[in-house]
């Protein structure tokens, strides 16, 4: 009897530990995670609080693009120049990669080359709507660029590559313009 | 006066070309002529036992352009016999891209067995009369006594990763569309794709 008590703690112990080494597990985020339309306007579309006055600046790319690999350091630049500074400004990376790619070739990439800056992969399924809701100039070629500020206010969309600088300057009149 | 009209019509039309950024549904295409694979040069008016044309900018090196090769060469087989074939354009800049050079289109194309003309837009006049902006970028034309009238652009389904898993097979149902004597719709659907690789100036 002694023993099946024994037995019975130490198998709720194991199923336990196990349950909570899942949880940890699912509770650690991606490096990046699969945005859909949705998702994208969430947290671009709709600022609130304290970050309502953060201009986004988004680039879209994919790690096949070689624009798109050529402009990267444009963006860690201008990440390092935003945090120096300390401007209201935050960058977000989304990429086209296709989703078979993901742990492969995007993540590794993304670790390697762009360690500092946020990416998330899109896999919209209306992505003709997506492209539309982002900019309705915007063709669906990649590189591109949103630059955007406080509910939607000095919006640049930009459908090249970009430099730092442009970018800069960009997010400076964002700023003095909210 | 005569100057300043020219120079006022020229104006007005670099202005038009400016803002038209290519063609709308329903515009006549201007007629080209390029060097295809077989050393001969094409155009549309090439072929007088057509519908249409299919008309695909496409490239070897984009990765969306490769997912797409095999789909490209089953619309042409589904479409050309029943008058609209598949016509493929490069219009990158091989100095940029030399997967793209001309060699290579015609290695691509034996390697794939390709069924269809592949052109080469050297002066990437053609992808600009059109408005394409990236690789794949689908222009469905129909024949008509004004000439080959758009009537599809964009997209060719709604999955470039996966034939398989696409549910909506944009550039097959407007062909259908136009064979059934039908408006296609949609008849513009966005897509991601690689940009044209245009000269730089």
């Amino acid at each position: 009897m002694m023993r099946n008590i024994h037995l019975i703690g130490l198998l709720l112990l194991v199923g336990l530990t196990l349950s909570w080494m899942e949880a940890k597990a699912q509770s650690v985020p991606s490096r990046v995670p699969e945005w859909d339309a949705k998702a994208f306007r969430a947290d671009v579309g709709r600022q609130q609080g304290k970050s309502a006055d953060t201009v986004v600046i988004v680039n879209f790319w994919a790690t096949w693009c070689a624009p798109c690999v050529e402009e990267l350091p444009e963006f860690v630049r201008l990440d390092s120049i935003i945090k120096a500074r300390k401007l209201p400004a935050r960058i977000l990376m989304v990429s086209f990669d296709f989703r078979r790619d993901l742990q492969s070739k995007l993540i590794p990439f993304v670790t390697k080359r762009i360690t500092d800056l946020p990416c998330v992969l899109m896999v919209e399924p209306s992505m003709s709507a997506f492209i539309n809701g982002v900019d309705k100039d915007w063709s669906g070629s990649l590189p591109a660029t949103l630059v955007t500020g406080k509910r939607g206010s000095c919006r640049t969309f930009l459908e090249r590559q970009v430099t730092s600088e442009e970018l800069l300057e960009l997010v400076q009149s964002c700023i003095h313009s909210q | 006066m005569k100057t300043l009209f020219s120079v006022l019509t020229a104006l007005v039309l670099s202005v038009t070309a400016f803002a038209g950024g290519g063609y709308q549904v329903g515009d006549v295409a201007a007629d080209f002529s390029l060097l295809n694979i077989d050393g001969k040069n094409l155009g549309m008016s090439s072929r007088s036992d057509v519908k249409g044309y299919i008309v695909v900018f496409t490239c070897n090196h984009c990765p969306y352009s490769v997912a797409y090769e095999d789909r490209i060469i089953e619309l042409h087989n589904t479409f050309a016999p029943k008058g609209y074939p598949v016509v493929a354009i490069n219009p990158n800049d091989t100095n940029i891209v030399p997967d793209d050079s001309y060699a290579n289109m015609i290695k691509r194309a034996a390697e794939k067995k390709f069924p269809f003309p592949y052109l080469y837009d050297l002066t990437q006049q053609t992808a600009k009369a059109f408005g394409a902006t990236r690789t794949p970028h689908v222009f469905v034309v129909e024949k008509q006594s004004k000439g080959h009238v758009v009537r599809y652009i964009g997209a060719i389904d709604d999955n470039a990763e996966s034939a398989e898993q696409a549910k909506k097979h944009y550039v097959a149902d407007a062909v259908e569309a136009l064979l059934r004597g039908a408006v296609p719709s949609p008849d513009n659907v966005k897509a991601v794709g690689c940009g044209i690789k245009w000269t730089k100036k």
